[in-house]
């Protein structure tokens, strides 16, 4: 018969090491995140597939391209078809393609993400007062909000920055590592990363605020779609027909957000579009999104709550 | 208050909540041990408890805990505290095993260290056979073994219990004031105990803190809280009662209660007794028995609130 010590031990284990709370906050967080992405195993592989389909279709259509480019000699028909077809440019990385195309693609599957995965990070806590319970540890408010953003950003940050910089790798590899183009790659591949942040650190403190403003994750994202909606869908759409000017843009985020990555990424394309309006603005209603959403979280964040 | 070092030094403390003021004019020494802090609903019992943990922060004054300066950053003091709060608190969508490893992970501890002392403090609070279910599916009872292991994981030097026995069957309720008594007496565990239920406080304290209306009315070991109302004492006789009475309030002896042959006297065994013989003398009556009235610490805290 196995006989069980049940007394209490004391732990001599160091006390004074730094506490790592964010780091554990996101790494438990993205545990129960992919948890909630594959409790229906449909879903999650339906999800997963669109999430990483458009960077392995691109993938592919690189690694092709340029086989068959290389290989002209072989199969000289399908190498014209190939420039014909144009896909090369299409599926090569840069600042125009990558963070054009590849972006509106995923950006369907980083609001569902945001659903999935955001809508409960403070939310869920705040339903069962876990709140207390962290607060209660070496841990300061501002560690448990990094470690909540971190987890949403983990997730947004696998499906768009990392496909698109190994995208560029991919590329670089392909051309063989020449001094100009490399030089272009390696422009692009900082430029991706500094951009795809500000993408990823956006949308997170976004779909944190809204989870921050509720008790349920479901409230959370209830709100999280209906604020899309009115301000992307109802708001820009009835100004834009009402007033009729290209200024009637800076109300969408979305909007906001591609001038401040096009901006990032020297995307001189886009940014031709409306020369007339300065990146600042986009920058500064960022910002004061930002700002405000942060304001909230923090304000939701307590671990004692007052009532009046 | 207690021959060991104190534990908690308040002084002139001040709590509020916006307009609302939770504890004025605190000042009191707290020696280490066992220590309950009682007082009625409102009394400013889980405010104290929250501040020494710089959950709310301190208004005006000074308190130090385990030596230390108490404030909202005091993330190194936190590591050496436990907290069971009194509500019903949970990290959401864990099994009672990962939610005792998270807590002794956002406490500092190492992976490897957080998962074998989760197991040791659910098998100390009897948790061994449940460790892997889901807390949401916990009856009163786990939930408040739960909170206890997860307050206990990171081995902290002193344990703040807000009404641990809440919700327990008279079963449960042993058990779990059993576990703090072995923390308390037999592991060197400091513990502030607060509670409504003043039975938990006798069997379990050693010392307690009288609170009323946000601040501190007594602070003294049991011992010294009942012996300052050990002034009566339980005669029974045998001869004319009532006559016996007279006599008794003609020699200055108040008669607290009369039922048949016993009456309940005013006065202290320790003090000159001369005058209630005197009196039974007078009377006629024969004393067949004289014991000190035994003063629970529910009658020393109604005396210490001014019930009476």
């Amino acid at each position: 018969m196995v006989v069980h010590d049940r007394s209490y031990a004391r732990w001599d284990g160091d006390r004074d090491k730094p506490v790592r709370g964010v780091w554990v906050i996101m790494d438990r967080g993205v545990s129960t995140g992919l948890a909630a992405i594959f409790k229906r195993k449909i879903f999650g592989q339906l999800l997963s597939f669109w999430a990483f389909g458009p960077f392995l279709f691109a993938l592919g259509a690189l690694y092709l391209a340029f086989y068959f480019r290389a290989n002209v000699a072989t199969y000289p028909e399908i190498a014209q078809g190939i420039e014909q077809s144009g896909i090369l440019q299409l599926v090569s990385p840069t600042a125009d393609n990558v963070w054009g195309y590849f972006l509106e693609l995923q950006i369907w599957v980083c609001l569902i993400l945001c659903v999935v995965v955001g809508a409960g990070l403070v939310a869920e806590d705040r339903r069962t007062n876990a709140l207390e319970m962290y607060l209660s540890r070496p841990l300061s408010v501002w560690q448990y909000v990094l470690g909540k953003l971190g987890i949403i950003g983990f997730f947004l940050t696998l499906i768009t920055v990392l496909p698109v910089c190994l995208l560029i790798l991919v590329q670089a590899f392909l051309v063989g590592f020449e001094p100009g183009q490399t030089a272009e790659l390696a422009g692009l591949f900082w430029r991706s990363i500094v951009a795809g942040t500000v993408f990823v650190a956006f949308l997170s403190v976004l779909v944190t605020a809204a989870s921050a403003l509720s008790k349920r994750a479901r409230n959370a994202s209830i709100l999280w779609v209906g604020f899309l909606v009115m301000v992307e869908g109802l708001l820009r759409g009835n100004l834009q027909e009402a007033f009729l000017n290209p200024e009637v843009h800076l109300v969408s985020l979305h909007f906001n957000l591609s001038r401040c990555m096009a901006w990032i990424l020297d995307n001189q394309v886009e940014l031709a579009r409306y020369p007339d309006m300065p990146v600042a603005w986009s920058a500064g209603i960022l910002g004061g999104w930002t700002l405000l959403c942060l304001a909230v979280v923090l304000r939701r964040v307590r671990p004692v709550e007052i009532v009046a | 208050m207690t021959d060991s070092a104190p534990i908690l030094e308040l002084t002139d403390v001040e709590v509020r909540y916006g307009k609302h003021v939770a504890l004025h004019d605190v000042t009191t020494t707290v020696g280490g041990g066992a220590v309950g802090l009682l007082g009625p609903n409102g009394a400013g019992k889980s405010s104290l408890i929250k501040m020494l943990l710089g959950l709310v922060p301190l208004h005006k004054g000074r308190a130090t805990l385990l030596g230390r300066k108490v404030s909202r950053r005091a993330s190194t003091l936190r590591r050496r505290v436990g907290y069971m709060p009194e509500r019903d608190a949970a990290f959401p969508d864990m099994t009672g095993f990962q939610a005792t490893w998270y807590a002794g992970r956002l406490s500092g501890m190492p992976d490897a260290d957080a998962r074998r002392r989760a197991h040791e403090v659910l098998l100390f609070a009897g948790m061994e056979e449940a460790r892997y279910r889901m807390v949401s599916t916990y009856s009163t009872g786990m939930r408040q073994r739960i909170k206890l292991a997860q307050a206990l994981v990171h081995d902290p030097d002193l344990l703040f219990l807000d009404e641990p026995t809440n919700g327990l069957d008279p079963q449960g309720r042993a058990e779990m004031l059993g576990l703090v008594r072995t923390l308390s007496r037999d592991k060197g565990i400091h513990v502030v105990l607060s509670s409504h239920l003043l039975r938990d406080v006798e069997e379990v304290c050693t010392s307690v803190v009288v609170m009323r209306q946000g601040t501190v009315v007594r602070s003294a070991t049991v011992a010294e809280l009942q012996a300052a109302t050990e002034d009566a004492c339980q005669v029974t006789v045998a001869g004319p009662v009532e006559a016996f009475r007279a006599a008794c309030e003609r020699h200055g002896i108040p008669v607290m209660q009369t039922r048949d042959q016993h009456l309940q006297l005013g006065v202290s065994l320790a003090a000159d007794t001369q005058p209630l013989f005197r009196a039974a003398e007078e009377s006629e009556v024969i004393v067949r028995r004289l014991t000190p009235v035994r003063v629970s610490l529910e009658d020393a805290l109604i005396d210490v609130l001014g019930g009476r």
